[in-house]
Parts: C-alpha cells; sequence; structure tokens
C-alpha cells in the first residue's frame, strides 16, 4: 500500500514538471513583416544574387515610403504588412545593373492574408499573427514564396523575387 | 534554468520517496524462507454500496471572486462512494474580463469534470480520503476581444471579434484530502495536473482564457482547489478491518 501510494506520488511530481510551461514574457515570435531576397540566374541556370538600388517602395494604403532615392544596392530587406486590412499592395521602383547598364524597373505586388489576434497579457496586450500569407497579384519576372509563416525564428526569406 | 532547477528539485523528490521504499531484493539469510502470504479477505459486496453523498464548493474560486477584480468563478462538486473508489463530478460557472493595452476581453461559460479516485485511507470509517484519481475535463464558453490599436505605419484600427459557441476539453490527473472537521463536514484539497488541453471553434481570435482551466496557451498545466463539503449519508460505512 505504502509503495503504490509513494509511486502515485512520484509520478505525479514527475508529470507535474511537464505541466510546468514557463509564463510569456511580451516576447512574441510573430513579426508583421515580409522579408525579401532579390536573386537572379546564371548561365548555369544556378541561382545567385542580384542587387538592386530602390528609387521608391511606397504602398497605397499608407502614406509612409519605405524606400526612396536609395544609393546603395541591397539584395534583402523586409516591408511590414498592414494589420488594417487582409491585403497590403507594394510598388517598387528600383534599378540593377545588367551588363554595366543601369536598367530601372517597375513592378507591383499584392499580398494577401489573414490575421488572428491573440491576448498575450493584460501588460503586453494583443499580438497579432499573419498566416497563409499568399500574393494576389505580381509583376515581377518570377516569384517564389519560401514561406508563409511571418515569424522571427525563421532565418531563411519569406519572399525570393526573381530579376532578370 | 527554471525547468532544470525544476528537474533537480523533483528529481530529489524522487529519490528521497523512493529511498524509503523497502528494498525486497536484499538477501538477509542464506537459508531460503519460503513466505506464505496470509490469504487477502474478501471485500463483501455490500462494502460497494454506496453510503453517502458529498456535496461542496471550491472556496479558492470564492477567494478570488471576494478579492480579485477580474473572475467570477463558483463551483460544486459532489462525490459518492463506492468502497475505496469514488465517482467524482464537479460543475462550475465562470465570468473573466481583462483590459490592458488597446483592447478589452470578456470570456463567459461553463465547464464540468467528471472522473474517479481511489481512495488510500483502508480502515478510516469516518470517510476521511487520500485520493489519487483521473478527471476528463470539458468547458464550453463565449468570449469576446475588442481591439483600438495603432499602427505607427498604416494608423489607428479597431476589430470587435467574437468567438462564440467554444467548447474545450483536457484531462486531469489528481490527489486530494479530505479531512472531517465537524460531524459531516469535511475540508481538503485537490491538487490537479491538467494535460492535453484542445480548443474547438474558437475562429474568431485564438483563445485567451478557459473556464476551469485558465490560461488557453498553456497545453498542460497545475492547479489548486480547496474544497469545503458536507457529506449526507444514508447507511453507515462498513470498513475492513486491520490485520494483525
Amino acid at each position: 500500500m505504502e509503495s503504490i501510494i509513494k509511486k502515485s506520488i512520484v509520478l505525479i511530481l514527475i508529470i507535474s514538471i511537464f505541466s510546468c510551461q514557463v509564463d510569456s514574457n511580451c516576447g512574441s515570435v510573430n513579426v508583421d513583416y515580409v522579408t525579401f531576397s532579390t536573386v537572379t540566374l546564371n548561365a548555369n541556370l544556378k541561382e545567385i544574387t542580384k542587387n538592386v538600388r530602390f528609387d521608391s517602395v511606397f504602398s497605397p494604403q499608407t502614406d509612409s515610403v519605405f524606400a526612396y532615392q536609395d544609393t546603395s544596392f541591397i539584395s534583402s530587406f523586409r516591408l511590414p504588412l498592414s494589420p488594417v486590412e487582409n491585403q497590403t499592395d507594394f510598388f517598387f521602383y528600383y534599378s540593377v545593373d545588367i551588363a554595366g547598364d543601369t536598367v530601372s524597373y517597375g513592378d507591383t505586388i499584392r499580398f494577401t492574408y489573414e490575421k488572428r489576434n491573440r491576448v498575450d497579457s493584460p501588460e503586453c496586450g494583443i499580438d497579432l499573427e499573419f498566416i497563409g500569407m499568399d500574393t494576389a497579384y505580381q509583376t515581377f519576372d518570377s516569384l517564389i514564396i519560401v514561406n508563409d509563416t511571418l515569424k522571427r525564428t525563421i532565418n531563411a526569406p519569406n519572399i525570393k523575387l526573381f530579376i532578370f | 534554468m527554471r525547468l532544470i532547477l525544476s528537474c533537480l528539485f523533483f528529481s530529489l523528490i524522487s529519490f528521497s520517496l523512493f529511498g524509503q521504499v523497502p528494498n525486497s531484493s536484499v538477501k538477509t539469510d542464506s537459508v531460503e524462507q519460503k513466505i506464505v502470504e496470509p490469504e487477502r479477505p474478501k471485500v463483501p459486496k455490500s462494502f460497494f454500496i454506496p453510503t453517502g453523498v458529498r456535496i461542496g464548493t471550491d472556496l479558492v474560486a470564492l477567494g478570488v471572486n471576494t478579492f480579485g477584480n477580474n473572475r467570477q468563478r463558483y463551483e460544486l462538486q459532489a462525490d459518492i462512494d463506492f468502497h475505496r473508489i469514488y465517482l467524482i463530478g464537479s460543475y462550475g460557472i465562470n465570468q473573466y474580463q481583462s483590459s490592458g493595452e488597446g483592447f478589452e476581453y470578456t470570456n463567459n461559460g461553463n465547464y464540468f469534470r467528471v472522473g474517479l479516485a481511489a481512495d488510500f485511507l483502508k480502515f478510516d470509517p469516518d470517510h476521511n480520503t487520500l485520493t489519487f484519481g483521473l478527471r476528463y475535463a470539458r468547458a464550453s464558453f463565449s468570449e469576446s476581444l475588442t481591439t483600438d490599436i495603432v499602427s505607427p505605419i498604416y494608423g489607428p484600427y479597431q476589430e470587435n471579434l467574437n468567438n462564440d459557441a467554444v467548447s474545450a476539453r483536457w484531462f486531469e490527473m489528481t490527489t486530494g484530502l479530505r479531512v472531517m472537521v465537524l460531524k459531516n463536514l469535511y475540508m481538503g484539497y485537490t491538487f490537479r495536473i491538467q494535460l492535453n488541453r484542445k480548443i474547438f471553434n474558437a475562429s474568431e481570435f485564438r483563445s485567451y482564457d478557459i473556464p476551469g482551466f485558465g490560461r488557453a496557451e498553456f497545453k498542460n498545466r497545475w492547479t489548486f482547489n480547496y474544497y469545503v463539503t458536507y457529506r449526507i449519508p444514508w447507511k453507515e460505512k462498513k470498513v475492513m478491518e486491520r490485520s494483525r
């Protein structure tokens, strides 16, 4: 009898360890931005980085301008999605070097997604999660959604933009 | 770090408890002794006829209602004895509200738990109990969330979100003690390990609070209740005589 009680207590204690989970501390893993990388294909059809210089990047959903007359060339960047609607449009005006010449482009992407609210805590407020991100419309040469999950813990870009 | 410390702490307790268990494998004598266990007396079938019902309420809930601002919870619990097995059920209603920067949340619902518990106080005629048990629990609730947030880039936005007819279920491992403090009046605790929580039909936003369970972000957690119960007897309890 005693041993049954002792074993039951030990079992409950062990399981209680797994029942303990760390309280949240306002450190949400969800992010509100999409990460991009710009790539092209070389002669062997291998993916290589393609640097672009943004003349301007903006969205009709906001007065904010995300890039304006940048001077540096970049191959990765991120843009915030609108929490107000279930879609965000971005207009890109950019330049690339092709065989020593600077060529300018203008392209558009419309992202669609669903929003999922979660109360984190009275102190931390609302945590907004963007799920099921997709493109409803886009004019780039090619585009791949590498992952549609907007989380801080994922290192890979969400979107690969192919520029030829 | 907290988890590591918890593991060490519980490991120490576990080892010390195992240390108390007599080691039956120790050889005490080279001469082989044949131990004949005395035949255990059979429990008469009449012992399994219920002798009364205990009905009570959770004092922790009443304390939270009195001293807290956010939650109103009331719980009734009843158990009925079948010799050393108790059929236990509880039903509760719960209202919860919370607000913070940019949101207001309300939750309204009820829950029940049902299960069995085994009593390890074999020879106690007063129905004092030390039990270990299992429960199945289910909650039904509706919740609403109103947000009023300003995005630094896209401006202000408000949302009114409702999760109607949400349900949740989980399992519990429990241990509890009830001690008679006055004739037929019992007090005691129940420690619950709540496991494998699942939520259904939370369509508009992620559930925040579950009646009878607590914070919905946890799949497993533990909780504690302190009950005062009154026993309505209809039959005298018979117990086995302690063997010498």
